[in-house]
C-alpha cells in the first residue's frame, strides 16, 4: 500500500467511529493535488483588470484516454493575450495508478492552441479511444486519439472549428448520439460577442472598475455538428431548428429527460432563458424550455446558469436538473415530474438558502458517500476580483460546498465537516467526477481560475457498497453516451444516464457510478441501449468494477490494475 | 437647423414662419422694397441663421426705414436668436410702437424680457400669450424662460402653470421634464417648510420627517418617528403599513427573520385599523410566498385584488403563488387579468405560458412564451438604451 492510502485509510477508520449527525460527513475529501503531483497552475492572462473572456475559464475533463482502467486529466489553460511572452499551455495528466499523476502534454501532442476555455471528451470515430474536444477563444480544437499515447489536431478536416457563424467566444460542449445512429455528434456552445473593440471594463458598485457582465455584449450562436461517421462532421444547426443567435450559452448537457429513448439537450444561458431542446425524433429539435417550467426561475427570471448536471436525486426514475446560479440568488434544483415538466424545488431541497452567499459554477450531482442518494458539490468562486471592495462582506475566493442527500429529498449541507478539501478558498470554475484511484469512491477535480486546480480524494464511507460500470456500445456508440443503467437493490431503484460535457466547460469520467448504502449484492441491473437494445443481469455482486458491452451476455470486469475493494 | 443659444432654441422653421407675414403688412412711410439688395441681404442672413449678419442687414435697413414695423420685428428677433434680449427688447419694443397690434413683436418682447432677466415684465405678456401661440419652438421656448422667471420671481403658482403647459405640448422634452423636477421639489420644499411652521407640534411634521429619514437610509430614525405617530395616533392609517415597508426596505444583510416577522405585524396591525389597504394586503402575501406559505398568499393576494381591481401586482402574485402551489387551472385567470392590466410585463406571460402548458393548453402556452419573449426583449432594450445613455455607447477603453 503506498504511504498515502495508508494515511488516508488510517483517517477513513478513525472516522468510522462516530455516528454522523445531521450537517456532518464521515466521509473526508483531502487535497491530495501536490501528493498527486499536478504541478498545473492555470493562467487567467489578465492585464491589468480582467476581462470577461479572462475571468470564464477554466474547465477540467476525465477520461481514460490510454484504456488502461484509470481516468486521466486534461487541464485547460488561458493564454498571454497581450504579447508578454508568457508561455502557457493546457496540460494532459496520466494517471499512474499509484495515486500520482504525470503531464504527458507534450508527447501526447495536446497543448491547445489559443486562449482555452473547456473541453469535452468523446470517441466520436468509435475505435475506442477517446478523443478530445477543447473550445477556445477563436477556433476550437478536435484532437483525434491515436491509440498510442498521442492525438492528432482533425479540426480541419473533420469541420469542427465552430466559427462558421462568426462566434469565437466558445463555452461548453457536448457529445451526444441525437440520431441514435451510432455516431456521437457535437454541440459546442458559444457565449457573448467580445472583441478587440469590445467594452472591457464597466463600473461595480459604487464605481469599482471590473470586468463586464454579460449584459453588456450581444450573445452569439452555437452550432450542432452531425457526426457523419467517417470523421467528418456536418454542421445542422439550422436544420436541426436549434439556431439561435442571441444565445449566451455556457453549459450544454444532454439526456433524455423525458423517458422517451430519444436524447434532449439543455443549454444553460447566462441572463438569458434557457433552451431545453426535446428531440423530435427526425433531426429536429424543439425548444420546450418554457413550457417544461425550466427556461427561468419559479420567480420568472433568468439565470446566470454556469453548471448544467442531470441526475435523479429522489430515485423516482426521472432525470432532474441541478443549475448554479450567481452571487445573492439561490442554485436551483428542478424537479422532473415525468411528465415532461419540471419543478423548481431549490427552497424545498433545502439548496436555496445556503447557496446565495456564493457565485456557483462547476459542479453537479454525484453519490460521495455510496448510500445510494446522490449528493451535490458546488464550486465557487466570484467572477470580479474587484467584488471586495465594491461590496464588503463578498469574497471573491470563495470556498466549495458539499451537499448530503438525506433520502426524504432534502439537501443538507455538509462543508465544515468533510475535511480539508474544502479549507481553501478558490475562484473555482470547472468541476469534474471520477473515482480516480478505482477504490470505489467517487473523487472530485476542480478547475481554478488563475490558480492550481484542486484534486480532492474522497475517503469514502465505511460499511457502504457501491458498483461501477463500463459501458462499451457496439452497435451504439462506443461510448454509450445516451445509455441508461438501472439497478435495483434493497428496495430502491437507481438510474445513470452516460453523458459527456456537463458541470462547467467540464466533463467527468463515462463510468457510471452507483452507491449501494448496506446492500452488497443488487437484484438487477438494466441497460437500454441507444440502439434501442435491453439487457439485463441479475443478483450482481457489489464492490466491483464491471464492463458491459451491448450484446454480449456476460457482465466483465473492467481493467482497473488494483485488487478490489471489499468492506 | 437650430441656433443654440443657452436656454433657448429658435428654429429656423419658425422664423421663416415670419417671413409669409411681413410681406403682408403695411408701412408708415415708403421704406426700401424687400427687393432691393440691402433688404435682400438682410433677409438671405436671417433665413441661414447668420444673425450677427441679419441683425447688421436689418440695422440698416431700420435705419432707412424707421416707421417699418416689419423691419423692427426682424431686427429685434435677430438681436435675441444673436443673444442680445436687451437689445431686442428695445427694438420690440418699438415695433409695437408702431403697430400696437403686432402679436409676433409681443411674443418676442415677452421671450426677450424673460431672457433679459426682466421677469416682472415678461411675466404677464408671457401668461397672457404663451396659450396663443401657435409656433411650437418659440412656444416651448418661452414656455421655458416663463417657468425660469417664475422661479426667480418666487411665483410657484405661475411657475407650476407654465409647467403644465409645456408638460402637455412637450411629453418627451427633456428640458421640460427637467425643468418640472425643480419645479415640483422646490414647491415640495416649500410646502414642507410652510407645514413646520405653521403647524411644527402636527403629526405630519414627523410624518414628513420620517420620509426624509428614510431616503437618507436613517433608517432606525425614520422608525422612531413612526412609532412616535402611533404613540399619540394609534389608529392613523398608513402609518403601520409605513413602518412594516421600512423594516423590509432594511439592507438585505439587515433582514432578519425576526424583522420579517416585525413587518409582517405591522401590516396586520395596519388591515386593523384599514381593512381596505390593498398594499398591506398585497405585502403579507408577497411575505407568505417568499415563505411558501401558499395558501396564507393565495388568501392575502386574492383580498388585495378583491380591494383593487386594477392592481396587477396583486393578481401577479396570486397567479405565481397558485403556480408554486401547483394549482395550474385556478392560476390560469388571474394571470390572464393581470396580462390585461400589465400586457409588457415578461413575468406574467412566463407565468401564465407555464399555467397554460400544465393544463394541457398547448398552443395558449406557445402564444404566451413566444409574448415572454418579446416582452422581455423590448425591457431588455429599454434598459440597454437607459445604460448607453447614463455610461456611453460600448467603446474600447485602454
Amino acid at each position: 500500500m503506498r504511504p498515502f492510502f495508508i494515511l488516508t485509510c488510517f483517517l477513513s477508520v478513525s472516522l468510522m467511529a462516530s455516528a454522523p449527525t445531521a450537517g456532518q460527513s464521515v466521509v473526508q475529501f483531502s487535497d491530495v493535488t501536490k501528493a498527486a503531483g499536478i504541478g498545473f497552475v492555470h493562467l487567467r492572462g489578465s492585464n491589468g483588470i480582467s476581462t470577461i473572456l479572462e475571468e470564464a475559464g477554466p474547465g477540467v475533463g476525465v477520461a481514460d484516454y490510454d484504456n488502461d482502467g484509470y481516468p486521466d486529466i486534461y487541464f485547460v489553460n488561458g493564454r498571454d493575450l497581450y504579447g508578454r511572452g508568457i508561455a502557457a499551455r493546457n496540460a494532459l495528466y496520466r494517471n499512474n495508478g499509484d495515486g500520482t499523476f504525470g503531464d504527458v502534454t507534450d508527447k501526447a501532442g495536446v497543448p491547445g492552441s489559443g486562449y482555452g476555455i473547456g473541453c469535452v471528451w468523446g470517441d466520436y470515430d468509435n475505435d475506442g479511444n477517446a478523443d478530445l474536444y477543447v473550445t477556445q477563444y477563436g477556433k476550437n480544437i478536435l484532437y483525434h486519439n491515436n491509440g498510442d499515447g498521442t492525438f492528432s489536431d482533425v479540426t480541419d478536416k473533420a469541420g469542427v472549428g465552430a466559427t462558421e457563424f462568426g462566434a469565437v467566444f466558445h463555452s461548453g460542449a457536448t457529445f451526444f448520439d441525437y440520431d441514435r445512429d451510432g455516431h456521437p455528434d457535437l454541440y459546442v456552445g458559444s457565449y457573448v460577442t467580445f472583441g478587440p473593440n469590445s467594452r472591457r471594463t464597466c463600473l461595480l458598485g459604487s464605481g469599482v472598475p471590473t470586468s463586464c457582465p454579460p449584459s453588456v455584449y450581444p450573445g452569439t450562436p452555437a452550432v450542432l455538428y452531425h457526426n457523419n461517421g467517417d470523421g467528418t462532421f456536418t454542421n445542422v444547426t439550422k436544420a436541426a431548428r436549434i439556431f439561435q443567435p442571441n444565445g449566451k450559452n455556457l453549459s450544454v448537457g444532454a439526456c433524455d429527460y423525458d423517458n422517451d429513448g430519444w436524447p434532449d439537450l439543455f443549454v444553460a444561458n447566462d441572463g438569458v432563458e434557457a433552451y431545453l431542446y426535446h428531440n423530435n425524433r427526425n433531426g429536429t429539435f424543439t425548444d420546450v424550455a418554457m413550457t417544461a417550467g425550466v427556461a427561468l426561475t419559479a420567480d420568472g427570471g433568468t439565470m446566470a446558469a454556469m453548471c448544467i448536471s442531470h441526475g435523479d436525486y429522489d430515485n423516482d426514475g426521472n432525470l432532474d436538473l441541478y443549475i448554479s446560479d450567481f452571487q445573492a440568488v439561490p442554485d436551483r434544483v428542478f424537479r422532473n415530474d415525468g411528465k415532461g415538466f419540471f419543478d423548481e424545488v431549490s427552497d424545498e431541497v433545502g439548496i436555496a438558502e445556503p447557496t446565495r452567499s456564493v457565485l456557483s459554477f462547476g459542479g453537479g450531482f454525484f453519490d460521495y458517500d455510496n448510500d445510494g442518494w446522490l449528493d451535490i458539490f458546488i464550486a465557487n468562486g466570484h467572477v470580479y476580483p474587484e467584488v471586495e471592495q465594491a461590496t464588503p462582506g463578498v469574497r471573491y475566493k470563495q470556498l466549495n460546498q458539499l451537499f448530503h442527500n438525506d433520502g426524504t429529498g432534502r439537501f443538507v449541507e455538509v462543508t465544515k465537516t468533510s475535511g480539508n478539501g474544502f479549507a481553501t478558498p478558490r475562484a473555482a470554475r470547472g468541476a469534474a467526477f471520477a473515482d480516480f484511484d478505482n477504490d470505489g469512491n467517487v473523487d472530485v477535480v476542480v478547475a481554478n481560475n488563475n490558480d492550481p486546480p484542486l484534486l480532492l480524494r474522497n475517503s469514502g464511507a465505511a460499511g457502504h457498497h457501491f458498483l461501477n460500470f463500463k459501458l462499451v456500445g457496439t452497435k451504439s456508440n462506443h461510448d454509450a453516451t445516451g445509455a441508461r443503467v438501472r439497478v435495483r437493490a434493497g428496495g430502491l431503484t437507481q438510474i445513470r444516464e452516460i453523458a459527456a460535457g456537463g458541470s462547467y466547460f467540464s466533463h467527468s469520467d463515462l463510468r457510471a457510478h452507483f452507491g449501494l448504502g448496506k446492500n452488497s449484492r443488487v437484484e438487477s441491473v438494466e441497460v437500454s441501449w441507444p440502439s434501442g437494445a435491453r439487457q439485463t443481469f441479475r443478483n450482481v455482486e457489489a464492490d466491483r468494477f464491471y464492463l458491459i458491452e451491448e450484446g454480449k451476455d456476460q457482465i466483465q470486469s473492467q481493467k482497473t490494475g488494483r485488487p478490489v475493494v471489499r468492506r | 437647423m437650430f441656433q443654440n443659444t443657452p436656454g433657448k432654441i429658435i428654429s429656423i422653421i419658425a422664423l421663416l414662419a415670419l417671413v409669409g407675414t411681413v410681406s403682408a403688412q403695411g408701412t408708415r412711410r415708403a421704406s426700401p422694397p424687400a427687393s432691393s439688395p440691402a433688404a435682400a441681404s438682410a433677409q438671405q442672413a436671417f433665413e441661414r441663421g447668420d444673425w450677427e449678419a441679419a441683425v447688421r442687414g436689418f440695422e440698416g435697413l431700420v435705419k432707412a426705414a424707421p416707421g417699418n414695423a416689419d423691419y423692427h420685428l426682424k431686427l429685434g428677433v435677430a438681436l435675441y436668436a444673436a443673444g442680445r434680449p436687451a437689445d431686442a427688447v428695445l427694438v420690440l419694443r418699438q415695433a409695437l410702437k408702431l403697430r400696437p397690434g403686432f402679436v409676433q413683436a409681443r411674443h418676442y418682447l415677452g421671450a426677450s424680457l424673460a431672457e433679459a432677466g426682466q421677469c416682472a415684465e415678461a411675466l404677464p405678456l408671457l401668461k397672457k400669450d404663451l396659450p396663443q401661440m401657435t409656433n411650437q419652438d418659440l412656444r416651448r421656448v418661452a414656455g421655458l424662460a416663463g417657468v425660469r422667471c417664475s422661479m426667480g420671481a418666487n411665483q410657484l403658482d405661475e411657475a407650476v402653470d407654465f409647467v403644465r403647459l409645456l408638460a402637455r405640448d412637450f411629453p418627451n422634452d427633456a428640458e421640460v421634464l427637467f425643468q418640472a423636477v425643480h419645479v415640483y421639489s422646490d414647491l415640495s420644499l416649500r410646502a414642507s417648510q410652510e407645514l413646520l411652521f405653521k403647524a411644527p407640534s402636527s403629526y405630519q411634521v414627523r410624518l414628513l420627517n420620517a420620509e426624509a429619514l428614510e431616503t437618507q437610509e436613517r433608517w432606525n430614525d425614520a422608525a422612531a418617528e413612526y412609532r412616535a405617530i402611533l404613540a399619540t395616533n394609534p389608529n392613523l392609517p398608513g402609518i403601520h403599513y409605513r413602518l412594516g415597508r421600512l423594516l423590509l426596505s432594511l439592507p438585505e444583510n439587515a433582514v432578519t427573520p425576526t424583522t420579517r416577522d416585525e413587518a409582517r405585524r405591522e401590516f396586520e396591525d395596519e388591515l386593523k385599523i384599514n381593512p381596505r389597504n390593498a398594499g398591506a394586503e398585497y405585502v403579507l402575501g408577497e411575505l407568505a410566498r417568499q415563505a411558501r406559505d401558499w395558501a396564507q398568499a393565495v388568501a392575502h393576494f386574492s383580498n388585495a385584488a378583491k380591494l383593487d381591481p386594477a392592481f396587477a401586482d396583486a393578481f401577479i402574485g396570486l397567479g405565481r403563488s397558485l403556480v408554486a402551489d401547483r394549482k395550474f387551472a385556478e392560476a390560469v385567470a388571474p394571470l390572464e387579468h393581470a396580462a390585461k392590466l400589465q400586457p409588457d410585463n415578461p413575468a406574467t406571460h412566463y407565468h401564465l405560458a407555464v399555467a397554460y402548458s400544465r393544463t394541457g393548453r398547448k398552443a395558449e402556452a406557445e402564444r404566451e412564451s413566444a409574448t415572454f419573449r418579446q416582452t422581455s426583449d423590448k425591457a431588455r432594450q429599454a434598459k440597454q438604451e437607459i445604460q448607453t445613455g447614463v455610461l456611453g455607447p460600448q467603446k474600447a477603453e485602454p
